[in-house]
């Protein structure tokens, strides 16, 4: 457990650039434009007719930001995987790390352990913090506009950690649900270095068109395999989808929400993807002990 | 009387890669305490040899290290095992104090006072990033860090490629007053082998994938003779007697003989001890592809 924890702790120190110095500009530049939204910029008065009050308006920029966090973990984990897999041949320091006593199952698995755990709580923290920063233009919005008043202390704090659970719980299904696909791009990576990136894309899709040239199924349905893709990557909850909850105004019931979130994950393929991504990263930290010397 | 278990011991070992077979069925076994010499040409198996004792890469026959079949056991095996197969293998994202930190944590033998006393009366700073040590630091460094694993065999290929001659001296110095005892092995590959003959108890010259010398330097001492021939006239005499190398060097002919008494070359010439640079040149003739002798 302690060798994982320093594992683990390599690949925050390796990688941490991506995941806390990143969003921490990020951040920095956020507040620039919050603070300037808040003394010089003025609201639109359609604004008005849109959200029906500041905290309204506060919601939406926390939740608006926090999908904005999502994808940018979605994509540093994409090129975190295309990189720390095959990082030790790139950085020459392979046998290095094949003269310590842990096998390269372990090391892998401190690579997974890494980017499900240590990285997304960085960026949970800088949602978190963007969290704060939305009260900024909030509480201009309700100086500025007629009729808004700033939301208040209590409210705000309610609504802040209501965003803050359903963020929390969407990032951790949501990231186990994408894991065979990161464990792809690991693979790869292990495979062909820096080709991983395209050939991510590119071998699922060019196995999508031989199936179709083969079957000749385009026409009817598009083929299995590209179906079944198209399926897989989007992620989403079985009678729940958070535009039509924000449409219809409903609010940020963070327990209601958590219960309809676990309720409509399709458990077995997530189950069955995990199992997935386990054998994938198997099968590279294998082909790395047996080929993968430099 | 008890016979020690040999530390490493092979047989019969071959590897291929593709086509060509780089070991041609190696047998050696290697006895605790000693300092081992592996000197052969460029691509004459050294590595390949070397990689398989520890676990890196697959072979045909039968190979035990520390009663461990090395390439089903690389992790276990690492933990009585050390190696420095190229200088700059570290990882050079970290600063010296993190990597010491790292290693406590993911080696159970890695003693963090020992690296630090090794590394005092260097210019190494705990701060310093490795990226930004020169070279020979970074040989000291990585010295610094097999000398602090408590191993019983410690295996060095090429350890001062591309360091000037102060390093290269200081490097084997310390090796040999800071680590080695009577329990620990050595196996270290060079080309430089005049550096490292002071120090060696055994040598082996391997050709071509084949080892053509497996002896105690004593032994080597004993049967290897120089003979510096300064009169024309004990030329022929002295090839009658089948040397196994002979040339001319500023107008002397030298010849090294093999196995032939003393006694018997005394009259021809001046008689010494051929140096391993001297017997390495003298028994590693050979044909190469390109027609010549290499």
């Amino acid at each position: 457990m302690q060798a994982m924890i320093a594992l683990v702790k390599r690949e925050y120190l390796e990688h941490r650039g991506a995941f806390v110095f990143g969003p921490a500009i990020l951040l920095g530049l956020m507040l620039l434009a919050s603070l300037y939204m808040t003394w010089s910029v003025s609201f639109d008065a359609r604004l008005h007719e849109e959200m029906s009050s500041a905290l309204r308006f506060y919601e939406a920029a926390f939740a608006f930001l926090a999908a904005g966090w999502w994808i940018y973990l979605l994509v540093m984990l994409f090129f975190y995987f295309a990189d720390a897999f095959s990082s030790d041949s790139r950085n020459n320091s392979m046998l290095f790390w094949k003269s310590m006593p842990q096998t390269d199952f372990k090391i892998f698995g401190a690579k997974m352990t890494a980017a499900f755990t240590v990285f997304p709580t960085a960026i949970l923290l800088a949602v978190a913090i963007s969290g704060v920063i939305a009260y900024l233009p909030a509480f201009s919005a309700g100086n500025v506009l007629a009729g808004f008043s700033p939301p208040g202390p209590f409210e705000t704090i309610g609504a802040y950690f209501n965003i803050l659970a359903v963020a929390i719980v969407f990032y951790a299904l949501g990231l186990l649900w994408y894991a065979p696909f990161f464990a792809w791009v690991g693979l790869l990576s292990v495979l062909f270095r820096r080709w991983a990136i395209p050939l991510a894309f590119l071998i699922p899709v060019t196995a999508g068109l031989f199936e179709n040239l083969l079957t000749r199924r385009w026409e009817r349905d598009g083929g299995l395999i590209l179906n079944f893709l198209k399926e897989r990557m989007n992620f989403r909850f079985q009678g729940l989808d958070f535009e039509t909850v924000w449409v219809l105004g409903e609010p940020w019931n963070a327990p209601g929400l958590i219960v309809r979130m676990f309720a409509g994950v399709n458990w077995t393929s997530l189950a069955g993807g995990l199992a997935v991504a386990v054998i994938l990263v198997f099968l590279a930290s294998e082909y790395r002990r047996r080929y993968v010397l430099t | 009387m008890t016979i020690e278990a040999p530390i490493i011991s092979a047989r019969g070992l071959r590897k291929r890669f593709g086509k060509s077979e780089v070991l041609h069925g190696l047998d050696f076994d290697i006895p605790a305490g000693r300092i081992y010499g592996l000197v052969g040409h460029n691509g004459a198996g050294k590595t390949t040899t070397l990689n398989a004792l520890l676990g890196l890469t697959q072979c045909e026959g039968r190979i035990e290290v520390l009663g461990l079949d090395p390439f089903a056991h690389r992790a276990e095996l690492m933990n009585n095992v050390a190696f420095i197969s190229d200088v700059a293998s570290l990882p050079r994202f970290l600063r010296v104090r993190e990597l010491f930190a790292l290693l406590t944590n993911i080696h159970p033998n890695f003693s963090q006072e020992k690296a630090r006393d090794f590394l005092a009366g260097t210019d190494i700073r705990p701060e310093a990033r490795i990226k930004n040590l020169s070279k020979g630091m970074i040989a000291q460094l990585h010295l610094a860090v097999v000398m602090a694993i408590d191993a019983k065999l410690l295996v060095l290929d090429e350890p001062t490629l591309g360091l000037d001659i102060t390093y290269r001296k200081r490097f084997y110095r310390r090796l040999l007053e800071d680590y080695m005892t009577e329990e620990r092995t050595l196996l270290i590959t060079t080309h430089q082998v005049d550096e490292i003959e002071f120090m060696l108890s055994d040598i082996m010259f391997i050709r071509d994938g084949e080892l053509i010398v497996h002896m105690q330097m004593e032994t080597v001492n004993e049967k290897y003779v120089q003979l510096v021939v300064s009169d024309p006239g004990n030329i022929e005499k002295a090839r009658a007697l089948g040397p196994v190398f002979g040339e001319t060097r500023f107008g002397q002919t030298v010849m090294i003989f093999d196995g032939v008494p003393r006694a018997s070359l005394a009259p021809l010439g001046q008689l010494s001890t051929p140096t391993l640079s001297d017997l390495f040149v003298a028994l590693m003739q050979r044909e190469t592809v390109n027609a010549g002798a290499a």
